[in-house]
């Protein structure tokens, strides 16, 4: 062969290669297969179920997913989708019985994937075999989504939120666009104070889905925590338009209005959430913490304390983290011992694994007792156990390290106080402002033993 | 070869390829589709990171720049440049898109409008331009000279480069188109180099032939062709093997479309390619106008690849060299060293820019020295297209400024402000048009005028000179200087040669005459360069082609009038180092044909004038020759004789007198024959000389004075004509005298009115009865002609003639008169005239010749036509 048709030939087979593998792209990209169902009115139906799932809004893919299994009862991923809203544990007991006879070998291995998953998951199945039949799948079909998603929500609930953040990351790579690995990645680099990135998720949410109220709602959450009154207002108003009961958006508005210094603004933001047919158990809550936070405000310790013993804290969920305080700073610490006692029996309101208000209540009591060392291992503690996991979360941590500085300044380590006031600043300027004229214990004046030891604990711990 | 006859068929079709490629690249780029006028870095596939933004477009109007991050179009978050393209498409042009942009200061949402698409700035549109107008260089190589390996190369090339500008220099978007257009625009810049390589290795010679050959090693034909499959293939495997790794890895470090190592890789062929460049220009010879520096076989090596093995190709070379190093040293620099080594692309441009240079030199130098043979392209299409725009924009300029003077005046709203605007535009640029054109053809054009002057004044000064010697001069002297040569040479055909009548010692003095260079000469028009020749020709024309060539020859002209073939026309090249155009080309041979008419006019002038004289010198000799043959005869008494001798010629070869025996006057003191009988009064005698005109003339006149001479020493007659024939045998032995002698003998009583004869060579005898019978009289024994041979023995017969009988002797050129049929006169037609004619000696002659001009009718005779009578009155004198 001669030198040009080596060239020639040789560029053929690189342009036929390049050829080649974009074909090859071409027909990886394509989409996967459709949900085995023969009727397309059902398919149509089920496809609308998925796109308000996605938003959130359970009510309205319920009704989608209804309208699916009405047109084909055999739709099997109609009936695990419908398991997933909130259907009543009778109805969901019904759709699991009908899930467990679906003829398995008609459905894609996607769907029978999901199908044996979901009904481990309702049959209660221990957590190890949920991941299990995820890990067999993911081994067959490593880039599937919706068993990425699945994997992520398990590492999620089980909060190992590394792993969780690994397979959203993994599972944004194969689809972008799915809208609730964005919004949960948010709050992952929300809660490792990554605000920046967080934003930028939580923006990607919007952009992607700006008719849902869920990203509005998640990017004002994020303004709120981090300060950006003006910015939340805009976000959670953008939400509750959309979705009038979305009312998720009323509480962050509570903090908006809690933490801007404008508490008269409570109650309207209660009235309205419940016009908007906010539940009943919601509405009761934030009724109680508008009442809980007017007390504190009016300085009232006496009658803040006291409120321990109404519905609020015995029958709501409300922690009841500021009469606890009330009882401290009206010296009556028996009635603190109480709650710390019966907080210590409920459940963490937050995404920890612990409950942070028993140690953090434990941490005021100790400084009013003048025990300053046990204070301040108990804020770290607390500290320690918060992240900035929403605006919960955040708010509790911030105001546990406004009382932990409080505490270092007492043990006299007042380079710790202040950086921990600056750290609290670098979130929330208007939180930290609040440091000035934070009500907080304080020891016996003649404990000043108790105070230096405290200090030297402080500033080993503290660091 | 038919694999390489193969491959000359496939480069064509892969040039074609490459320019659709490119055209539909640039067409592709202008089709009007939704655009945001994004141009994407091309080195981060799948990023969709934003290289530029076009000026005015809705992505600039919405503030994304240069940096940002494309992430979402149309509310959904992209994968890829071709998800990105999916999502435009389903837009409108003017519609309002959403877009997620991640800058430096976090993601935002930008509403952009969609215009037109609109992406090639005018750098790239330079580029592309450039691409083309390689390509389009590299195209008109290929044509001329498709043979070279060279040129092939070169062509090559001009594809590489095309594909590189118009493709690896798109400003590349979203769509497929791009990346398929970019990714080809790579592959073509990582087979650029193994070319250039290649082309440096043989351009302008292979560097392993010749004495000094700087890579012997190459010379082995396997050796050559494992380098240079390697050379070609160990880019691409570099390339496959980084991109698989990079594909293993998950990241993408590319450098303008190809992985770091491929480009270190491709730096080490621009080295060596300049290395071989460079070792190749060293070794021409420096000064080399009369080529005695150089072997005919390197000349010959060397001329089918530049086509002039002098300055021209070392400077060529050079200028080559240079250009390729200034334009490759920064490009390995800036975009090779500095995202290498500095991790930066900050000065990519700076390192692209300059390689523009390199198809820019190649072009120059193949324009400015012909190192391919050609300048028509740019001279004649660029070069005047740009000075046209320059014209162009000068207008455009001009109606530019107008408008902005008059603009917003009440002048402008005139109706006859349109009218009066353009024709004071047209009148002020027209002078303006007319003064830039005028030098810029004479610039570019100045040559082909002057030549076209100089032939006008040459093919006059040819029609004017009449003188051969002067037409010469004219055109091996004027030529040269009117046409700016080194010399010019004529050689004429000659006696089956062509010998050189004007030009430089250094050429032959003479060259065999060759039928093939005519032929080749013939079929080229009858004017074409000494390359193309030999290139053409075979083993008979090749070694006098390739003596030429070694001579400094470079165009070779066959000189020939409508009527014959006068000679060869050789001509050297040019002083101002130009080679020929086809135009030049085509005045040269009208000036030739000129010449040669001139020249053909000069020497027929001459041959005529040669002619004249010798006719008038004929003349004289033919009175000459008349003065000899006697204006009365006395034969014998009782006897008649009446000769007629026409030649055939001015002069001819025939003739008749009489001899005299001793004293003819005095009967007794004549010498006896050999038979004892007396002759009575004169012998007669007629010759026929072999041959015409004048030398037959010559001889006839010799043999005239041998008979009178030999006549006068009293000797017999068969004595006398042997004599004779010794004497002419020995003046000139391939020429002989046919000869005829009678005489009468004294009349004896038993043999009254004898006629004996000798008839050495002529026609014999014929006899006329007294009662019309005609009777051929039996030949001499011995009948040699005259000279004919050494040794000659005549004797001599007799015959009785009775009163009123005739004996009529004649010579050959009577029998074979022609009628214009062709028929000959023949015995038979010449006894029945004599039979028929007078009684008479002489009114037999006249009508014997009476006849035979009806038989020619009235035609010249083709030989000499001598007759003559000899008869007996009928009555004898008293005093006999």
């Amino acid at each position: 062969m001669r030198r040009p048709q080596i060239v020639i030939a040789s560029t053929a087979v690189l342009i036929a290669a390049a050829a080649g593998i974009a074909a090859w792209a071409a027909l990886r990209t394509r989409e996967q297969p459709e949900w085995t169902t023969h009727s397309p009115a059902a398919l149509a139906e089920f496809r609308l179920g998925m796109d308000a799932y996605q938003k959130y809004y359970w009510q309205e893919a319920s009704r989608h997913f209804e309208k699916a299994m009405a047109l084909d009862p055999y739709f099997a991923m109609a009936t695990r989708m419908l398991m997933r809203t909130d259907v009543g544990k009778q109805r969901s007991a019904e759709l699991r019985q009908r899930l467990a006879a679906a003829d398995r070998s008609r459905l894609s291995p996607r769907e029978a994937f999901l199908v044996e998953y979901t009904l481990a998951q309702s049959a209660e199945a221990p957590r190890e075999k949920l991941d299990k039949i995820v890990a067999d799948y993911l081994r067959r079909h490593p880039d599937d989504p919706y068993a990425l998603a699945q994997q992520a929500d398990l590492y999620w609930e089980a909060r190992r939120w590394n792993e969780a953040e690994a397979t959203f990351q993994k599972l944004l790579a194969v689809d972008p666009n799915w809208v609730d690995a964005q919004n949960k990645m948010g709050y992952a680099s929300m809660a490792q104070g990554r605000f920046a990135e967080s934003e930028d998720r939580f923006r990607t949410y919007r952009y992607v889905a700006p008719d849902q109220a869920n990203p509005h709602d998640s990017l004002g959450e994020l303004f709120v925590l981090t300060g950006r009154f003006d910015e939340a207002q805009h976000e959670l108003d953008t939400a509750l338009r959309i979705r009038p009961d979305f009312c998720q958006s009323y509480l962050n508005l509570l903090e908006i209005a809690r933490l801007s210094g404008h508490p008269e603004r409570m109650p309207s933001i209660v009235d309205t959430a419940q016009k908007n047919h906010c539940s009943a158990e919601m509405v009761a809550n934030t009724r109680c913490f508008t009442r809980l936070w007017d007390l504190y405000l009016a300085r009232d310790w006496k009658r803040l304390a006291a409120v321990f013993h109404d519905p609020c804290i015995q029958e709501r969920n409300v922690a009841p983290i500021l009469p606890h305080l009330a009882a401290v700073l009206d010296g009556n610490l028996a009635l603190a011992r109480e709650m710390e006692a019966f907080e210590a029996k409920r459940e963490s309101r937050y995404m920890t694994l612990g409950n942070p208000v028993v140690p953090h209540t434990a941490a005021i009591r100790e400084v009013a007792e003048g025990d300053l060392a046990s204070a301040l291992r108990d804020f770290a503690k607390t500290d320690a156990e918060l992240q900035y996991r929403g605006l919960g979360d955040g708010s509790f941590k911030m105001y546990n390290r406004l009382q932990w500085a409080h505490a270092l300044e007492l043990s006299g380590d007042h380079a710790g106080a202040e950086r921990l006031v600056r750290e609290v600043a670098a979130v929330n300027t208007a939180m930290a402002g609040r440091y000035a004229g934070l009500a907080a214990p304080r020891p016996p004046a003649a404990n000043t033993a108790a105070r230096t030891a405290a200090s030297a604990a402080a500033n080993s711990k503290a660091g | 070869m038919p694999p390489l006859l193969a491959a000359r068929r496939l480069l064509p079709l892969a040039g074609v390829a490459a320019f659709a490629l490119a055209a539909l690249s640039l067409v592709d780029m202008y089709l009007p589709r939704p655009y945001d006028g994004v141009v994407l870095e091309s080195d981060a596939p799948g990023q969709l990171m934003v290289a530029d933004v076009v000026d005015g477009s809705g992505a600039a109007r919405a503030g994304i720049a240069r940096g940002d991050r494309i992430v979402g179009i149309g509310r959904e978050v992209l994968r890829s440049e071709a998800h990105a393209a999916d999502q435009l498409r389903r837009h409108r042009i003017g519609e309002s898109v959403p877009y997620l942009v991640e800058t430096p200061r976090g993601r935002r949402e930008v509403p952009v409008v969609l215009g037109p698409r609109r992406i090639g700035s005018l750098t790239y549109l330079g580029a592309a331009l450039l691409g083309f107008v390689f390509f389009a260089v590299g195209s008109f190589v290929l044509g001329r000279r498709q043979e070279l390996l060279a040129a092939r190369l070169f062509y090559l090339l001009s594809i590489l480069f095309l594909v590189f500008l118009v493709c690896r220099l798109r400003p590349a978007s979203y769509s497929t188109v791009d990346v398929f257009v970019l990714h080809t625009g790579t592959l073509a810049l990582l087979l650029l180099p193994a070319t250039f390589l290649h082309f440096f290795l043989v351009f302008p010679r292979p560097l392993w032939e010749g004495a000094a050959a700087p890579l012997p090693v190459l010379a082995a034909r396997r050796v050559r062709r494992a380098f240079l499959v390697a050379a070609y293939v160990l880019p691409l495997l570099v390339y496959l093997y980084n991109l698989w790794f990079c594909l293993q890895r998950g990241t993408w470090i590319l450098i303008s479309g190809a992985p770091r190592a491929s480009w270190w890789l491709l730096g080490v062929y621009m080295v060596l390619g300049l290395t071989a460049l460079g070792a190749n220009a060293r070794r021409f010879p420096a000064v080399d106008q009369s080529g005695e520096s150089s072997t005919s076989r390197d000349v010959v090596e060397r001329a089918p690849v530049v086509g002039r093995p002098r300055n021209n190709e070392r400077r060529g070379a050079w200028f080559v060299f240079l250009g390729t190093l200034f334009g490759l040293v920064p490009f390995l620099v800036f975009t090779v060293g500095f995202p290498s080594v500095r991790h930066t692309e900050r000065y990519l441009f700076y390192g692209v820019a300059p390689l523009v240079l390199v198809p820019l030199t190649f072009a120059y130098a193949i324009v400015r020295f012909q190192l391919l043979d050609i300048r028509v392209i740019l001279r004649k299409s660029l070069f005047y297209t740009v000075t046209t725009a320059v014209v162009t924009a000068l207008y455009a300029g001009g109606i530019a400024a107008f408008n902005w003077t008059f603009q917003g005046s009440a002048m402008e709203r005139s109706a006859w402000f349109p009218v009066l605007f353009a024709l004071a535009i047209v009148l002020g640029l027209d002078p303006l048009r007319r003064r830039l054109q005028g030098p810029v053809d004479r610039f570019f054009y100045g040559e082909l005028p002057r030549l076209h002057r100089a032939m006008v004044e040459l093919g006059e000064a040819l029609s004017a000179d009449r003188d051969p010697g002067a037409l010469v001069h004219e055109l091996v002297e004027g030529l040269p200087r009117q046409v700016g040569l080194h010399f010019a040479a004529l050689y004429l055909a000659e006696e089956g040669e062509l010998r050189r009548a004007a030009g430089p010692a250094s050429l032959p003095a003479a060259i065999a005459d060759a039928p093939e260079l005519y032929r080749l000469l013939h079929g080229a028009g009858g004017l074409a360069p000494i390359e193309l020749l030999t290139g053409l020709a075979e083993e008979e024309a090749l070694p006098l082609l390739q003596s030429l060539a070694a001579g400094g020859v470079e165009v070779a002209a066959e000189l020939a009038s409508p009527r014959r073939r006068l000679g060869l026309v050789l001509l050297s090249a040019r002083a101002n180092q130009l080679s020929w155009e086809r135009a030049e080309l085509e005045l040269l041979r009208g000036l030739l044909a000129q010449a040669a008419i001139a020249l053909e006019t000069g020497l027929l002038l001459a041959e005529r004038t040669r002619q004249a004289e010798l006719e008038r010198e004929m003349e004289i000799a033919a009175g000459i020759q008349a003065s000899l043959l006697p204006a009365s005869l006395s034969f014998a008494p009782g006897w008649e004789v009446a000769v007629r001798c026409r030649p055939a010629r001015h002069v001819g070869g025939d003739f008749f007198c009489e001899l005299a025996h001793g004293d003819s006057r005095n009967s007794a003191e004549v010498t006896a024959d050999g038979n004892g009988h007396r002759p009575l009064g004169n012998a007669l005698v007629y010759g026929d000389v072999a041959g015409k005109s004048v030398p037959a003339a010559l001889m006839m006149m010799a043999a005239h004075e041998v008979l009178h001479s030999l006549a006068l020493t009293d000797r017999g007659p068969e004595e006398l004509l042997a004599l004779a024939n010794r004497r002419l045998y020995q003046l000139r032995r391939r020429s002989f005298v046919a000869l005829g002698y009678l005489a009468a003998a004294a009349d004896s009583e038993d043999k009254p009115g004898t006629l004996r004869y000798v008839l050495a060579g002529q026609p014999g005898l014929l006899l006329r009865r007294a009662d019309g019978r005609v009777e051929e009289l039996p030949l001499c024994r011995h009948r040699v002609p005259l000279g004919a041979l050494a040794d000659g023995d005549y004797s001599l017969a007799e015959v009785a003639v009775g009163p009123g009988e005739l004996v009529l002797g004649y010579s050959d050129g009577v029998l074979d008169a022609r009628a214009p049929a062709g028929d000959f006169f023949g015995a038979e037609r010449l006894a029945a005239a004599l039979a028929v004619a007078p009684a008479d000696a002489d009114g037999a002659v006249d009508s014997i010749l009476a006849e035979l001009a009806a038989f020619t009718r009235g035609e010249d005779p083709f030989d000499d036509v001598t007759l003559l009578a000899v008869g007996r009155r009928q009555e004898v004198p008293p005093d006999a």
